[in-house]
């Protein structure tokens, strides 16, 4: 028996019964590719190759192709990983922390917010991987014996952390997403025709029956795996602050860093959460079962995760200046006024004040809007790391190596490659898997008989 | 106890009685009338969770918090051991005059190391024990199981009233009456 | 589930404080009241406090801070794996510019107002976060806690009175608490002896004007709002059932108090805590009291829901509202370790000697308390609270709450001691008394406020979610 208030919104609405889930999340896998998915997927096999280009060009010239031949030595390329990175989060935020605090609606969008994380994680790797320079000895970041001697990585390195971090972080997500769906690949191995596709449906579906003892398992692994992730996702995004925190560079070390850089990632994440799923719902005929209602629910987070990323904005500004640390009024007044005033100004508007818009309800329920402002976010969250790098890092301690910098056409490149890889991902995953969990949208379909 | 769960296995069973339910409520009700007869369920198979049914069946909580807790336990003291032996004993080095003992630098490590064998060590358990492997053939009852259907299962032999059993199903909404004897399945 | 699903009754309640609650309060007050007085008695009231002198007559107040230099030079000397660890001895040691203010004469009434403050702080902090739950609740749309609700807004009654506790401790006795405040009383000017540049620099936030009025002008905001709410509240359960513009209302004036809340609560913090150590600074400063406040107002919430349970009362509260209520100690004791670590880590890591003056004091004077703060506060609730059985369990629930109280009392009284009198001091019956004290008469209050309504919001819309709630797995 489900007690749902009357005064709740339905989540899902259209009178729908689960064979009718099953059969309009199952459409797009049974049925041949449409016009929209072909022509996206070609767009984003485009926006691949040229990363596959950058890429190739970065790796015959050198790392001299980019622009950080100088103190900015962290430039696009860490900036992009850091967005990347963040945009991962919202996922496991979605998966574990909603499924922790029993917000339902999370239910439409938790797979494909988990398929995200995994791709965007995919993406941020890239980064860092090739700035290694020599990325065919990137194994030495591992914690393995190395060829001249029992040299073992260094413990006390956030670079290294970052390498525990994502890694078991790109794999518990991973785990927990495969879970989650083994029970709907179930579903669609029951339902595919072609022999190949019963073949692989099967083989991935791990014999899944839908008996009660499995599931009751199931559901007491996923609050569990959930438990997990929740720490997990903090401390991804609280290690990739420590790469700048642990430092000593004014407008680097400040102690709010963790918990700031994990608003921000939320925030970020939610924002390309909103994007894909404004268009997605209309272009694959779900606006039954990701709402308004959902939209909304997501704007008051982009609201409220973006209001934490500017009171923490305004502490550090308010910090620094109390201080009495020279360096690091110094780093925020020139972060605020500074050759790169127009990154800090577009970040606060971004990221602060344009979120305060869903303080009304148009806002939050009018879709073209929203996906306006789900780039507007993506936009403010680039920005924020680009401040944060470049302003702190243009300024060296050495006056004489103050310099401007600005991204090669290799690192745009590269950054706009990367949203090709995303792109592909997310085009096959919504061909070939359910791209909302039927099993679960199936348990709230009776809450108001 | 093994680790697998031999209640998963249909093959080399007796007869089974199945009963079809299209809806959640009176699935339960036939559930819990079949428990209050004293009739032994093989299984119930429905396409998504059905809250409390495990509970009526009267199947035991699973171990799975214990083997995430032992697990967290060996990745933790694995991990420890790891940065001990590297970094400590075989060969510290000294960057920027931090310190080589343990440290809060060793912090975010442990926990990466313990988050990934509980995970990965409770989703193994959860895969033994619930008999599942890539590639296995499922054993269905019904084609529409996963999709929109429940199958009450239960298994025929020494005092089970065959009778009685179908009766229930029958009296609590049970769209359709099955036994299975073998891989046969024949309407009643 | 399944067989005879009845429904659930949901009828008014009304408590009134059982005479043995009575006793217990006023005599824990009593009680409090004896060990704060034995404590006095005994505390050495000649004036200075002999510990530290030595250590500091060896540097003075303008060599600035420097303190994390040693402590890096220790570090360096540790690295070699085979080098035992040789803590210097307390006359090496030199806690920055404070050493003079700690050194100096205070009269033996400032340990009493240090913890008036402490206890002050903490309570009203609390209260305070009592009220930001029931806020959370309505912005968050939960079902599960509106059979609970009473509670917190009933602690939440109390966050004026820990105000002003605190605030009179401030008024009394912030000359001998406060650094900077008798440093602004000085009046130097730069060039003089003792000139202070860093103190000098901070005269426009921290001043005395600014650390009186402002936090009265918040607490007057926040009350306006807390009021509104409950009274709301209050008002709902006299209304039509089915009518949700009180709950509307509600969500309105929750997300005010929400936003101004979140920007100002750091405000006070800095103000009041962080100023103790005026030199000193940390970004995540707020977002740790914060921390601190809302897992103790969790596990307060928590155990007055015991009690009223215990009592016969609260009848649709069942053992799953106090199971989501463990879940809920147990997860933000965690996030507070994780503040907690986050701020720890940065600032040993960098070991830049402005920052690592505070954690230099607290590690190396107060090492017992500086790892108690965690076994408190991390460990304990984190190993038992594990365990599903445990939070459903009212005595284990009790028996941890207990702790987490003291441990995050203790956590305030670590922030607040070392700054103010240097190394060299411990909790002993007057800390142990004073909390009592306060204890007892903010347990009296709460009780009694409990009784000024119904206990059970009975027209709230998602009463009935909440009489049903099942945390399911």
């Amino acid at each position: 028996m489900i007690h749902d208030s009357l005064i709740r919104e339905r989540l899902v609405t259209g009178g729908k019964t689960a064979s009718d889930v099953t059969r309009d999340i199952a459409r797009p896998i049974l049925n041949k590719p449409s016009t929209s998915w072909k022509v996206g997927f070609t767009l984003s096999v485009i926006f691949l190759g040229i990363f596959v280009l950058s890429l190739f060009w970065t790796l015959w010239t050198g790392i001299g192709t980019w622009n950080i031949n100088k103190s900015v030595m962290w430039g696009w390329d860490i900036t992009n990983f850091v967005f990347w990175v963040g945009i991962g989060h919202a996922g496991t935020l979605i998966s574990a922390i909603l499924l922790l605090f029993r917000q339902k609606w999370r239910m439409s969008i938790n797979r494909s917010a988990e398929a995200m994380t995994i791709f965007a994680v995919i993406c941020a790797a890239m980064f860092p991987v090739f700035h290694m320079g020599r990325v065919w000895v990137g194994y030495w970041a591992l914690p393995l014996p190395n060829a001249f001697g029992s040299l073992w990585v260094n413990f006390n390195s956030p670079l290294l952390w970052d390498v525990f971090a994502i890694s078991t972080y790109f794999s518990v997500s991973l785990l927990f997403w495969y879970i989650g769906l083994i029970p709907d690949i179930a579903t669609i191995r029951d339902k595919v025709k072609t022999k190949a596709a019963q073949y692989w449906y099967r083989f991935f579906s791990m014999g899944w029956t839908g008996s009660t003892r499995t599931w009751a398992r199931y559901e007491l692994i996923s609050l569990i795996l959930a438990g997990l992730s929740t720490p997990l996702v903090l401390s991804v995004h609280t290690i990739v602050s420590t790469d700048f925190a642990t430092s000593v560079i004014p407008g680097w070390h400040t102690t709010i860093f963790p918990p700031y850089f994990v608003a921000g990632a939320i925030f970020s994440g939610f924002g390309m959460v909103a994007t894909l799923l404004v268009v997605a719902r209309k272009v694959m005929n779900y606006e039954n079962y990701i709402t308004i209602g959902h939209l909304e629910a997501m704007c008051k987070i982009i609201m409220l995760t973006g209001t934490l990323v500017g009171i923490a904005y305004l502490t550090e500004f308010f910090i620094a200046q109390y201080s009495g640390v020279e360096y690091e009024q110094y780093a925020f007044l020139n972060r605020a006024s500074g050759p790169y005033w127009w990154a800090y100004w577009s970040m606060m508007f971004c990221n602060l004040v344009s979120p305060q818009v869903f303080w009304f309800k148009w806002a939050r329920t009018t879709p073209w809007f929203i996906f306006i402002m789900s780039i507007v976010v993506n936009v403010g969250m680039w920005f924020e790391r680009f401040v944060i790098i470049v302003t702190s890092l243009h300024r060296d301690y050495l006056p004489s190596s103050w310099v401007m910098y600005a991204g090669s056409l290799t690192e745009i490149g590269l950054f706009l490659g990367t949203f090709g890889i995303f792109f592909t991902c997310f085009f096959l995953f919504a061909k070939f898997l359910p791209v909302i969990n039927m099993s679960e949208i199936k348990t709230i379909l009776r809450n108001r008989e | 106890m093994g680790i697998i769960d031999k209640n998963l296995s249909l093959r080399d069973r007796n007869k089974m009685l199945l009963g079809i339910w299209e809806d959640e409520d009176k699935l339960v009700e036939a559930t819990s009338e079949l428990v209050h007869a004293g009739v032994k369920i093989q299984d119930v198979y429905t396409p998504y969770p059905v809250h409390g049914l495990d509970r009526i069946m009267g199947v035991r909580r699973s171990w799975l918090s214990i083997v995430a807790f032992l697990c967290g336990m060996t990745g933790f003291s694995l991990a420890f051991w790891m940065i001990y032996y590297m970094y400590v004993q075989d060969w510290p080095i000294d960057v920027g005059n931090k310190p080589v003992r343990f440290s809060p630098s060793w912090v975010p490590v442990l926990f990466e190391a313990t988050v990934l064998c509980t995970a990965f060590g409770m989703a193994f358990f959860f895969f033994f024990r619930n008999r599942m492997i890539w590639g296995i053939k499922p054993e269905l009852l019904d084609e529409r199981q996963t999709d929109d259907r429940m199958v009450i299962a239960v298994e025929t032999g020494e005092g089970v009233d065959e009778k009685k059993v179908l009766k229930i199903m029958k009296d609590h909404g049970a769209v359709e009456l099955r036994e299975k004897t073998g891989g046969v399945q024949t309407t009643i | 589930m399944g067989h005879g699903h009845h429904k659930i009754e949901i009828a008014q309640e009304q408590f009134t404080v059982p005479a043995k609650a009575k006793r217990f309060a006023i005599g824990l007050t009593i009680i409090g009241l004896i060990l704060a007085g034995i404590g006095i008695a005994t505390i050495d009231k000649s004036g200075t406090h002999g510990h530290q002198t030595e250590a500091t007559k060896h540097e003075h107040a303008a060599t600035a801070a420097k303190g994390g230099e040693i402590a890096a030079n220790e570090h360096a000397a540790d690295s070699h794996a085979e080098t035992a660890e040789h803590h210097g001895n307390v006359e090496n040691k030199n806690f920055g510019p404070r050493a003079e203010f700690h050194a100096q004469s205070k009269p033996w009434t400032t340990r009493i107002w240090s913890n008036v403050l402490i206890v002050g702080y903490l309570l009203f902090m609390v209260s305070l976060a009592a009220l930001f739950f029931v806020a959370v609740q309505y912005i968050a749309n939960a079902g599960w806690s509106a059979a609970i609700k009473r509670v917190p807004e009933a602690i939440s009654t109390f966050f004026p009175v820990g105000f002003a506790l605190a605030f009179i401790a401030i008024l009394v006795a912030k000359n001998d608490l406060y650094h900077w405040v008798h440093y602004e009383h000085q009046h130097l000017t730069k060039g003089q002896p003792g000139f202070d540049a860093i103190l000098d620099g901070k005269s426009w936030f921290l001043n005395s004007k600014m650390f009186l009025i402002f936090p009265v002008v918040l607490v007057a905001i926040w009350w306006l709002l807390g009021r509104k709410l409950r009274s709301l509240s209050v008002a709902e359960d006299s209304a039509q059932p089915g009518d949700v513009t009180f709950f509307k209302k509600s969500i309105r004036y929750s997300a005010g108090f929400a936003v101004i809340y979140g920007f100002t609560i750091a405000v006070v913090a800095w103000l009041w805590m962080m100023s103790i150590d005026a030199h000193w600074f940390s970004t995540i400063f707020g977002v740790y009291n914060f921390a601190t406040s809302w897992v103790t107002a969790l596990t307060i919430i928590c155990l007055f829901v015991l009690y009223l349970k215990s009592q016969g009362h609260l009848k649709i509260v069942s053992d799953e509202h106090i199971h989501d209520l463990g879940k809920f100690m147990f997860a933000f004791s965690i996030f507070w370790t994780y503040i907690w670590l986050s701020q720890y880590l940065l600032i040993w890591y960098a070991h830049i000697p402005e920052e690592m003056s505070y954690y230099q004091i607290r590690f190396e004077e107060y090492k017992f308390n500086f790892l108690l703060n965690v076994v408190l506060n991390f460990i304990c609730p984190f190993l038992i609270l594990m365990m599903r059985n445990a939070k459903r369990n009212p005595v284990v629930l009790t028996v941890i709450g207990c702790i987490l109280i003291f441990g995050h009392y203790h956590d305030v009284w670590l922030m607040v001691v070392p700054g103010v009198y240097g190394p060299g001091q411990q909790i002993g019956l007057l800390e142990i008394g004073t909390l009592f004290t306060f204890g007892g008469i903010f347990i009296y209050w709460v009780l009694n406020a409990l009784t000024k309504r119904g206990l059970v919001p009975v027209n709230h819309p998602y009463i009935e979610e909440s009489a049903n709630h099942d945390v399911g797995v």
